[in-house]
């Protein structure tokens, strides 16, 4: 998988770079215009971030160039402006999904899985790790062939995990991931951890491995080989 | 009391006072000289009766000439008084001037009284009055008049421009467009107040900017430093020290990038039209709200009510309201005891929001101002009641706030 990512800031797209290229990912960073658009010209991608703001023009000119040379490759707008325009246009103009910075890199991570696996949806849209099974379409979980019962939000807190596999998520990710940007003001966050609790003991009364760790007070990691 | 009547007083009581002394004046003047010209014919008559009663004519013409026959002469010099006789053809007394001498006319002695009338001089005061009295009222008349057309021609544009003083505001970006005055003054006045607010909205404007961009460049920083410690906690030999004192310092970026984007909305929140309206059903985001803190509240063991049954519908930004709905309902859980209550009821177009909780101790006039915050021990920037606010004031909501002993209550009434 091979990712563009536009970004004028180079420390922070550096950031992005080592979070997701630990799956395996490639990516080619750019911090303006002018490279991106020789980077579009010259390779493919699978995904693109593109921030809007860039020193030498906008990004989403970028978005339009990319849909024209590269249309199956997914798009995710960063910007820095709280702007509704910005995620209008960006959206109309072929853009899958759209972020606000600061954002968490797992939120970013989770969010560029989900626009590659809807890119590469080939008729079955399940994801496997040893004995689970997801079924995007259904919102599904089996243990070895065993269907679990699984609320909303710890099926959505469990595909979070997936997503970031083999990293910590702090708790503050989780709840923005799940309850929205506003909900990190409770100032007890024990919330989380009644979820995750349910989530762990559903799946190990299944007979799954208990991947999911805690690390220290600081988050979780879903912990797989 | 507007300038026009307090001036208007003004030369109205002066008048009055004016007008009594000048009457007053004229009055005694003409009054003196009257009655020194009557003494003088009195004194005329006198001599000439006096002749007449040398020469053996002696004319009694009651009440004006009246010769009484006397023993002596009780005093050698004439007298002239004033007195009243009693008229039988008028039937009422009337006032009269005498001049009373004593005669001796060969050994006979005779009291002479010549008198005259007075009835002029009392015309004379009736006269004056109603000269006076007319005057005075033409003068009211005619100053109610030019009070009129004054207020017309001068002040018209002066309440115009008042007015838009009062509606002005520097987040109009634009300076005030005054109407011209006749009147000097004014116009000096409408110059200064037009340069102080071009002056005032060039500084908010830049005021404005500035807070923009120091929030955008913030929050450009907060995503680097955001991204180094997400990076940092990904090290596989990290100690439970570090990861703590990172966490914390995550914690508190956090938050900083909380209260920095909540600043970064209240600052956009000046106009309506950088926000896109549409037809939104409250119930239906009250619901979808509540359901996603529904096992927030759970773990405080709150008891959430709902009593949505209003199918009102609404013309504003969707994100907005839901903010609006999102920040109350958050405060409801987080402000809220435990085992406590919450109940939310849409009726009509009011919404109310009524919560179980500590004791507010703050003034409920500031409660929703920024950084009015009830409590420490909460993570809010203490902004999130400021921007519920500063959203219903932006589409005209009335919002309300009632407490008691145990009780908060928050009321808005959609328009």
């Amino acid at each position: 998988m091979k990712i563009l990512i536009i970004e004028d800031q180079k420390e922070l797209a550096d950031s992005i770079e080592t979070f997701i290229s630990q799956d395996g990912y490639v990516c080619d960073i750019t911090n303006n215009f002018s490279e991106a658009k020789e980077n579009i010209n010259l390779n493919d991608y699978d995904c693109a971030i593109v921030d809007i703001m860039l020193p030498d023009g906008s990004g989403l000119d970028a978005i339009e160039l990319l849909k024209k040379i590269q249309p199956k490759c997914g798009v995710i707008v960063v910007s820095a402006k709280n702007s509704l325009d910005d995620k209008i246009t960006g959206l109309n103009l072929g853009a899958d999904d759209y972020i606000t910075k600061p954002f968490h890199l797992s939120e970013l991570n989770a969010r560029i899985k989900s626009v590659i696996r809807r890119r590469n949806f080939d008729g079955n849209n399940l994801i496997t790790i040893n004995e689970l099974t997801i079924d995007m379409d259904t919102r599904e979980v089996k243990v070895s062939e065993r269907t679990i019962d699984l609320t909303r939000k710890e099926f959505d807190i469990l595909l979070f995990f997936i997503s970031n596999k083999k990293r910590v998520i702090t708790k503050e990710a989780i709840i923005e991931h799940i309850w929205g940007d506003d909900s990190n003001t409770f100032g007890n966050l024990d919330f989380v951890y009644t979820h995750i609790k349910n989530l762990r003991k559903k799946l190990s009364e299944a007979g799954a491995k208990d991947y999911i760790n805690s690390v220290y007070g600081v988050g979780y990691k879903f912990s797989v080989e | 009391m507007k300038l026009i009547n307090k001036i208007s007083r003004y030369y109205f009581i002066n008048s009055v006072v004016l007008f009594i002394i000048a009457f007053a004046g004229i009055y005694f003047t003409l009054n003196w000289i009257i009655t020194d010209e009557i003494d003088e014919q009195l004194k005329i008559k006198n001599e000439e009766i006096k002749k007449r009663i040398y020469r053996g004519e002696l004319v009694n013409d009651p009440p004006f000439v009246e010769i009484i026959k006397f023993d002596k002469i009780i005093k050698s010099t004439s007298e002239i008084t004033d007195t009243s006789i009693y008229i039988s053809s008028e039937n009422e007394q009337e006032p009269f001037r005498q001049i009373i001498s004593f005669v001796n006319k060969d050994g006979n002695y005779y009291k002479l009284i010549v008198r005259t009338s007075l009835i002029e001089k009392e015309d004379l005061f009736y006269t004056l009055l109603i000269i006076f009295s007319i005057t005075l009222a033409s003068l009211i008349i005619i100053l109610f008049f030019i009070n009129r057309k004054t207020t017309k021609d001068i002040f018209t544009p002066f309440y115009d421009n008042l007015n838009q003083l009062k509606n002005y505001s520097v987040k109009a970006e634009t300076s005030l467009q005054l109407t011209d005055s006749k009147i000097d003054e004014f116009n000096e006045l409408n110059l200064a107040l037009s340069s102080l607010s071009a002056k005032a909205v060039k500084e908010y404007k830049a005021l404005k900017e500035f807070s923009e961009d120091l929030s955008h460049e913030l929050q450009t920083l907060v995503a680097i430093i955001k991204s180094k410690f997400e990076l940092l906690l990904q090290k596989v030999d990290l100690d439970e020290e570090s990861a703590n004192s990172i966490q914390s310092a995550y914690h508190n970026l956090n938050k900083l990038d909380k209260l920095n984007r909540s600043l970064i909305l209240l600052a956009k929140l000046e106009s309506k039209d950088l926000f896109e309206s549409e037809s939104i059903q409250l119930k239906e985001i009250i619901n979808k709200v509540v359901d996603n803190y529904r096992d927030i509240a759970e773990t405080k063991k709150l008891k959430i009510v709902t009593d949505v049954n209003s199918d009102i519908t609404i013309k504003c930004n969707a994100a907005l309201i839901e903010t609006v709905i999102n920040n109350l309902i958050s405060n409801s859980i987080k402000h809220n005891i435990e085992n406590g209550n919450i109940d939310i009821k849409l009726s009509g177009n009011t919404l109310e929001i009524q919560n179980t909780g500590e004791s507010f101790t703050g003034n409920t006039e500031e409660f929703f101002d920024r950084f009015s915050k009830a409590s420490k021990k909460s993570d809010s920037t203490g902004l999130g009641l400021a921007i519920v606010k500063k959203i219903c004031d932006l589409y005209g909501y009335k919002i309300e706030y009632l407490y008691d002993p145990e009780n908060h209550k928050i009321i808005i009434y959609f328009k």
